[in-house]
């Protein structure tokens, strides 16, 4: 089950920052369909919010629908996010760990590796590239 | 609600219960011994009269501090009905949940008041008990003791629940305890000293009045027989003397002035009787002492119940 | 459904007005932030609610009935401020005393409750910590069940682990129950995650009352040259403004749209202390309009 956290300094509001956290986990397959999500009261129970933060933030994911509540049984996950299986991010992951080995090797610091990569893909996605 | 309240103040109930258990255990040891020393000697004789006298005092000396009793009554049961909840903060916690405050302090106020008489009315019991024990001895009977009179009967459960209704009321409109303490003892004080100083008792009623009532009497110096000796005797039994002095033949009474007419003469009465006056007595007869009994218990009743109101009106107030 | 409502309340003591033509209505179901200086009337406000004071002037009624009445004393709990508790009492008899004067107590809730937080139930109150006797005096207000729970500074002389404790237990209870809350503080940051609805009183006056989020969304922090203030200021509704002879910066009522302005400006939202801190320096600024009465 998920670990919500809170980061109290960000700015970013509290229930965006729950439905953020969702979707990093749908991503990364820490979550995946059939998963149950923390009741109201769990949420509460462990970062001290306001629930009806927590019932916004699941109203938003299930807009989305990427989760769908059960009266009585709570809220499940739908659907996965991304185009990808786990197995296409494992490998993935796999070639660019191997680029960025590559890149520090070459003298990149991480601000550099960060500023380059969010180049890349601002350049991929503006373009509207085809990946298919 | 009735759970709170005994919670509250179940130490005081306690505490009066003990005491009264105490104060009954002593007087009845106290009253079988007078009855076993007495029990050998002849009823009516001179040397029963005395050790009933010499037992008697051994308690009525005690007497006097009887003013403690309600004192400690208005001290301990009614100040902090109210004034403590205020100086704790307690009574936002108290009116707060789902009783109003009428039903919080009307059913305080009732419930420790009848606890507060009837302990009054076992202690009024016990003395009463007690003190019939020595009926033979004039000094016991009747009215003339009013030592006894305030601890026996009625009157000290209407005297214990006044002190309860002042504490109760002055804790209400000071809302602290120490103002409200030296409010009740200074007031409480004042009126039961008051009753004494002003000798109101004698007053309940219009007094009986005699005159004529004192023999002649010879030889007997003047500064002796302003009140001709034995007058007291002349009264019935138990009876509380309420004026006595001379009456000129016309019946009006005669300023103290005018007594030492006679000066110094050894035949006073004589004297006083050729000038033609005459001794008169007024008097509260023995067997008013129920009749005066519920006089005050209805008096200081009146009282306890506008001191309640008060205490309510403050409450219920704001 | 609002859960109370307050139409041109105020209460006098002796001279001075502690609350002063207050007008405001809660709607059921929120958490609602009470904040304002020391003095401010916050107290005297949450007395009214509760039936502990009678208004010199206008009306307060909790939930559609006069305030203070035994049907809306069942139905509110009150944390009063440094939470009173009975100090002979052991925690049992405090419960007891809950059991005894509320008809819907849950006495199971307050014992499980009472086990989770490791408070022995033979303890006497008096001997308890500071943040134990606060949740003492916390889980005899949620076992009368309330539809409103009123609490006066209830993180105040706190650690931060008992306020953490606290609010904690707070959420969870709304989160099972979906009761009302009011709770009052002077310090704002303990409330930003948890209330969704602010009231801003000071000396004796409402300032706000609104939903956070909206309220949020409507203030923005201007930040532009200061000779072009004056233009702005007189476009927008200003809450509060500081200039230099070079900048101005103004906290504006904007509205949910940020409004045309000259390129020069820019405009980021506020967070909820900021919003806060702007009233409370400027009192006679008010996001509501005054209320009118009616025949006037």
């Amino acid at each position: 089950m998920i670990d919500f956290r809170l980061d109290r300094g960000s700015g970013v509001a509290t229930y965006l920052q729950l439905v953020h956290q969702v979707r990093h986990a749908l991503r990364l397959g820490v979550l995946q369909p059939g998963d149950r999500l923390p009741t109201a009261k769990e949420v509460v129970d462990k970062l001290a919010i306001n629930p009806n933060t927590v019932l916004k933030a699941y109203r938003e994911l299930e807009r989305e629908g990427l989760v769908a509540g059960r009266p009585g049984l709570g809220t499940f996950v739908q659907r996965s996010l991304g185009g990808a299986s786990a197995t296409d991010h494992a490998r993935l992951r796999d070639s660019l760990t191997g680029w960025v080995r590559d890149a520090r090797s070459a003298g990149l610091d991480s601000e550099d590796l960060e500023a380059l990569f969010a180049a890349v893909v601002l350049d991929s996605f503006r373009v509207g590239e085809d990946t298919a | 609600m009735v759970w709170l309240t005994w919670r509250q103040h179940r130490m005081q109930v306690l505490i009066a219960a003990a005491f009264l258990v105490v104060l009954g255990g002593l007087l009845l040891a106290h009253g079988l011994r007078t009855a076993g020393l007495v029990d050998a000697l002849a009823p009516g004789s001179a040397g029963r009269r005395e050790l009933l006298g010499q037992q008697f005092i051994q308690v009525s000396k005690l007497l006097i501090w009887s003013v403690l009793l309600p004192a400690l009554v208005g001290l301990f049961w009614g100040t902090p009905l109210v004034a403590r909840e205020y100086e704790r903060g307690t009574q936002r916690l108290a009116w707060t949940q789902s009783v109003s405050r009428r039903g919080w302090l009307g059913v305080k106020l009732v419930g420790l008041g009848a606890a507060v008489t009837v302990a009054g009315l076992v202690f009024g019991a016990i003395m009463s008990v007690w003190a019939g024990g020595f009926a033979e001895l004039r000094e016991s009977v009747g009215l003339t003791n009013l030592d006894l009179f305030v601890v026996t009967g009625v009157v000290p459960a209407a005297w214990w629940l006044f002190a309860f209704a002042l504490g109760a009321a002055a804790g209400a409109v000071t809302r602290k305890m120490l103002p409200a303490i030296a409010v009740t003892l200074g007031v409480f004080l004042l009126v039961y000293m008051g009753t004494f100083v002003t000798d109101v008792r004698a007053h309940y009623a219009t007094p009986v009045r005699v005159a004529e009532a004192a023999p002649v009497v010879r030889g007997e110096p003047w500064w002796s027989i302003n009140t001709p000796p034995g007058a007291a005797a002349q009264l019935p039994a138990g009876s509380l003397m309420v004026a006595s002095g001379w009456v000129d033949e016309r019946g009006a009474v005669l300023p103290s002035g005018q007594t030492w007419a006679c000066g110094s003469t050894p035949d006073y009465l004589t004297c006083m009787r050729d000038k033609g006056y005459s001794w008169f007595a007024e008097y509260q007869p023995a067997d008013r002492y129920w009749r005066f009994q519920w006089t005050e218990a209805g008096l200081l009743l009146v009282a306890a119940l506008a001191l309640g109101g008060v205490a309510w009106h403050r409450v219920t107030r704001d | 459904m609002t859960v109370f409502t307050a139409t041109g309340l105020g209460k006098r003591y002796r001279r001075t007005w502690a609350l002063k033509d207050c007008s405001l209505s809660i709607p059921a179901g929120r958490v609602v932030a009470l904040v304002g200086p020391n003095g401010a009337g916050k107290t005297t406000l949450l007395h009214l609610v509760v039936g502990l004071l009678t208004p010199t002037a206008g009306t307060v009624t909790a939930f559609g009935q006069a305030a203070g009445t035994t049907e809306t004393l069942a139905r509110i709990a009150f944390l009063a401020q440094d939470k009173p508790l009975y100090d002979g009492f052991s925690v049992a008899d405090m419960l007891r005393f809950g059991a005894h004067l509320n008809p819907r107590w849950d006495q199971e809730l307050a014992e499980k409750r009472l086990a989770e937080l490791e408070i022995p139930l033979d303890r006497k109150v008096g001997k308890l910590s500071g943040g134990q006797q606060a949740q003492v005096a916390l889980t005899v207000a949620l076992a009368k069940r309330p539809d409103l729970l009123v609490l006066d500074e209830p993180l105040a002389n706190l650690d931060p682990l008992a306020r953490h404790e606290v609010m904690r237990g707070l959420m969870a209870a709304v989160a099972e129950t979906g009761m009302t809350v009011v709770l009052s503080s002077h310090v704002v940051s303990d409330l930003e995650n948890t209330c969704d609805w602010l009231v801003v009183l000071n000396r004796g006056s409402v300032q706000v009352s609104g939903d956070i989020e909206e309220l949020l969304a409507e203030h923005r922090l201007l930040t532009g040259p200061a000779e072009l203030a004056d233009g702005v200021a007189a476009r927008v509704t200003t809450v509060d403004e500081s200039r230099t002879d070079r900048q101005a910066t103004l906290l504006a009522r904007t509205g949910a749209a940020a409004p045309p302005l000259d390129p020069k400006w820019t405009v980021r939202g506020v967070g909820l202390e900021e919003l806060v801190l702007a009233y409370l320096r400027r009192p006679e600024a008010a996001s509501l309009p005054r209320p009118v009465l009616a025949g006037t």
